[in-house]
């Protein structure tokens, strides 16, 4: 155990330290500030529903032209219902 | 660790650390760095509560990048130079404040450390010898010489002891 000297050690905190500067705070602060992954969770839940959906949504239907034939010029006839030609 | 508990950490550590500091460089700028990145690296989870306390890490944070500073500036690890008064108007607290930092500097490094966390910080020796690598014997040894040549400095110096 080391023997207490109080006169040497009042002697020694005449040196006084300085505090640090304020802008240590400001430093600290900005280079510790955490990256908040969970505040973008819900958007990013919504992009992936909505990706998803895109995904496996039927396509709309298209026009199945197989088979299609146009009618002969000028070969139109307006029947009534019950008509025949 | 919450921010909370960082910000805790934080408030409680940061004027320790930076007297420890600003005593081994001289140099409030390079102890504000010191103790910034100190800091940085407890927040990026470097700390491992198995192997020490927190304050031992803390300190030998310190410690440890006192020394990086010192060689990255290609400097050995010797006293600062002391500050140029700006005024005439220095006062007889101020002329022992600088004889007694002039006396501190004046130490050999491994001396100079243990006595700034003995004295100044009133770090336990078991914990130093932890903060500076060291058995515990050896800090005992290294405090001894440091207060007794810190007593022939101090105590001889005139205007000083009464």
């Amino acid at each position: 155990m080391i023997e207490p000297d109080e006169d040497l050690r009042r002697l020694l905190h005449q040196w006084e330290a300085p505090l640090p500067g304020a802008g240590l705070d400001a430093r600290v602060r900005a280079s510790t500030k955490r990256s908040r992954p969970w505040k973008w969770l819900p958007i990013a839940a919504g992009l992936s529903l909505a990706i998803g959906i895109a995904a496996y949504w039927p396509a709309a239907k298209k026009v199945d032209s197989a088979g299609f034939q146009p009618l002969p010029n000028g070969a139109i006839t307006v029947m009534k219902t019950g008509e025949r030609l | 660790m919450t921010d909370d508990e960082f910000r805790a950490l934080y408030e409680r550590y940061r004027d320790p650390l930076f007297r420890f500091a600003w005593r081994l460089t001289g140099s409030p700028q390079v102890s504000e760095d010191i103790v910034h990145d100190c800091f940085v690296s407890l927040f990026k989870g470097r700390f491992d509560g198995s192997r020490a306390s927190l304050q031992t890490y803390l300190y030998a944070a310190v410690r440890n990048l006192t020394r990086k500073h010192y060689r990255d500036s290609g400097r050995a690890f010797e006293p600062p130079a002391p500050e140029i008064p700006d005024a005439l108007d220095q006062v007889v607290s101020d002329e022992i404040s600088e004889q007694v930092r002039r006396a501190v500097d004046g130490l050999p490094m491994l001396q100079r450390e243990v006595l700034l966390l003995f004295e100044y910080e009133d770090v336990p020796l078991e914990e130093i010898a932890a903060i500076v690598d060291a058995d515990p014997g050896a800090v005992k040894s290294r405090l001894y010489r440091a207060r007794e040549g810190l007593r022939k400095s101090l105590m001889s110096a005139k205007g000083v002891t009464k």
